[in-house]
């Protein structure tokens, strides 16, 4: 069940659209940079785009910054509310489960490919970036690969952990929108209704974690702590936020497909 | 219950780690040489307007900080202000002290006295504040036990202090610090006649250890300045005159520069620049742009600013643009106080 979960992922143009749209536009960005030289005044997001025009080693961690806010949790509720209310919009549902396949096991088959989107988009947003920052921009003078934001010279081996590092962390970052799209798409029969359910969820928790009057709930929220990655380019790397995202995540994802669950395996299917 | 467990646990009751505050005072104001590696965050809210030249102070007194210290000795210390788009380090060594910049990709070695200068990081982290704060209590300022509180895995015992100056805006701060070593690990600034806290600073993180010494080498690249910033101010824009040995009553206790004097001493002392004249104008057209209410002194131009328990005053004398002088005062004092300065400062027609 779940090759065949992942082969219609690689077979779905969409999967590949929202994959290049990705890389599309930290791509845009490092032209612009490239050809302007005009980068971010300090204190201006988003992160390490000033550092990119003097190391273009950088720019997988600007392109992080670029899509994870909006882009990068756009596609994944995308995905999430397709996976199941999608299979019902077309009629496919019910046949499927005619089939002896478990419901819990098609979820679990939908949840791994929902997994492999989010690994697949931010590591191909990661490689796009490295390839072309190395092509448009000079390296870090030196002998360093490149400086830490602490201002320590990081080797090549260092980078390189600390981008598969942000990479995994923004990765699991976005399990929380995952599971609350796929546990909306278990909920109504529209992947519209369910992807924009995740949205606003989403947009939501941005909009408190930025008022200082949610103070009190803020820690909680799934949004919170997206932005602890930046701490792997810290010297000594600043754990503090990143173990509390990790944590938050978790909880979401575990309430959240603990719903789906319950929620699937008990609805009737008419459709 | 598992998204409830973090604050519940945060909530519990600290262990009665109460101590003779007298012996607290001392022991926090005796604290300076022990080391940590913590993390800390302040929250201001004196809501400064955005003054040239003063955006770093106006983002650590208004808003949230968040604050990584490796702290050795007194000369051996390291601060990070750490947020969203980067970080900016303080060292301080035997050799001075550098500031590294990582969205400038600048180091820059400070050389002469920084002692006079704007608010910076370090002064936010709760051990330096609260000795800052308690050394410039007077004996006249009442000092009791408050209760206890759990900071950072530590069963802080607490002080508060109690300012009998009537011309200081700062009602009564409150320390909390380790009974075993005295360190400070959290610090509440009230303005008087309040109770809410106008600036909080605290350890969420604490480690007391000596730090690894390879995180307090200052390790930047790009430019290496020596230069004679007085940090977030530089010394350039400073017009060096002398300033008058008298203010609003208040005698001239320290010049680390020409052109800069701190008057008066205890929690209502107040500085004093003399500013270029550009930079004045900036200061003046920021300030009324910012509601700044102008002030009627008899010659000149006068505006206070008044945020929270901070009261700020810029005065223009008379005068072409060549013999014309700005002056910028501020400090924890009454608005009241603040006018005299300014009235003062005309009269004397430096």
């Amino acid at each position: 069940m779940i090759a065949v979960e992942l082969v219609k992922l690689v077979r779905r143009p969409r999967t590949w659209v929202s994959i290049v749209l990705l890389c599309a536009l930290p791509a845009m960005v490092a032209i612009f940079l490239a050809v302007t030289k005009i980068g971010p005044a300090p204190g201006k997001e988003p992160a390490f785009l000033s550092a990119v025009l003097a190391n273009g080693s950088l720019l997988p961690a600007a392109a992080l910054a670029l899509v994870l806010p909006l882009f990068l949790p756009v596609a994944v509720a995308v995905m999430a509310g397709d996976s199941i209310a999608g299979e019902a919009s077309s009629g496919m549902l019910r046949y499927l489960l005619m089939r002896p396949v478990g419901r819990t096991r098609l979820l679990l088959a939908k949840l791994v490919a929902l997994l492999v989107f989010m690994v697949a988009a931010v590591v191909a947003v990661a490689v796009s970036s490295y390839i072309l920052g190395r092509a448009l921009f000079p390296a870090q003078p030196g002998a360093a690969a490149a400086v830490s934001v602490s201002g320590s010279p990081l080797t090549t081996t260092q980078l390189v952990l600390r981008i598969c590092a942000a990479v995994g962390y923004v990765a699991v970052s976005m399990l929380a929108v995952g599971a609350i799209g796929l546990f909306l798409s278990t909920l109504t029969d529209s992947s519209l209704g369910a992807a924009l359910g995740a949205l606003a969820a989403l947009v939501a928790s941005e909009v408190l974690v930025t008022l200082d009057a949610a103070g009190a709930v803020r820690t909680y929220l799934p949004t919170r702590y997206w932005f602890a990655w930046l701490d792997f380019f810290r010297d000594p790397i600043l754990w503090r936020d990143i173990d509390r995202g990790l944590a938050i995540q978790a909880v979401y994802t575990a309430v959240f497909l603990a719903l789906a669950w319950a929620n699937f395996a008990t609805k009737d299917i008419t459709s | 219950m598992l998204c409830l467990a973090p604050a519940l646990l945060a909530a519990r009751p600290a262990p009665g780690a109460r101590a003779d505050p007298a012996r607290l005072r001392a022991q926090i104001l005796a604290s300076a040489s022990r080391p940590y590696t913590g993390y800390a965050e302040s929250q201001g809210l004196l809501g400064l307007p955005d003054l040239p030249e003063l955006r770093d102070v106006v983002g650590l007194l208004g808003g949230a900080t968040r604050i990584r210290a490796w702290y050795a000795s007194p000369t051996s210390w390291r601060v990070a202000l750490v947020d969203l788009t980067g970080e900016r380090d303080t060292y301080q060594t035997p050799h001075g002290v550098y500031l590294w910049d990582f969205e400038r990709n600048q180091t820059l070695h400070v050389v002469g006295d920084v002692s006079v200068r704007p608010p910076w990081a370090p002064d936010a982290v709760p051990p330096d504040l609260a000795r800052r704060l308690l050394r410039g209590a007077t004996p006249k300022d009442r000092v009791q036990a408050i209760g206890s509180r759990r900071v950072a895995g530590v069963a802080a015992a607490g002080l508060r202090v109690t300012s009998a100056d009537p011309d200081t805006t700062l009602g009564h701060v409150d320390v909390w610090a380790d009974p075993s070593t005295g360190l400070p690990v959290e610090v509440e600034i009230a303005g008087r006649g309040s109770g809410d806290p106008v600036f909080t600073t605290r350890f969420l993180d604490l480690r007391q250890q000596r730090p690894d010494p390879k995180v307090l080498t200052p390790a930047g690249p790009g430019r290496t300045v020596d230069t004679q910033l007085a940090v977030g101010l530089a010394l350039d824009r400073v017009a060096p005159v002398t300033l008058p040995s008298t203010l609003a009553g208040r005698r001239l206790t320290a010049t680390p520069s020409p052109g800069i004097g701190v008057y008066g001493d205890g929690w209502s002392r107040f500085v004093v620049l003399a500013v270029r004249g550009r930079i004045g104008s900036q200061f003046l057209r920021a300030a009324q742009s910012a509601g700044a209410a102008p002030l009627d002194l008899g010659n000149g131009q006068a505006v206070q600013l008044g945020a929270s328990v901070l009261s700020a005053l810029i005065v223009r004398t008379d005068g072409d643009r060549t013999s014309r002088r700005t002056y910028l005062a501020a400090g924890f004092v009454s608005p009241e106080r603040l006018r005299q300065v300014g009235t003062d400062l005309l009269a004397s027609g430096r």
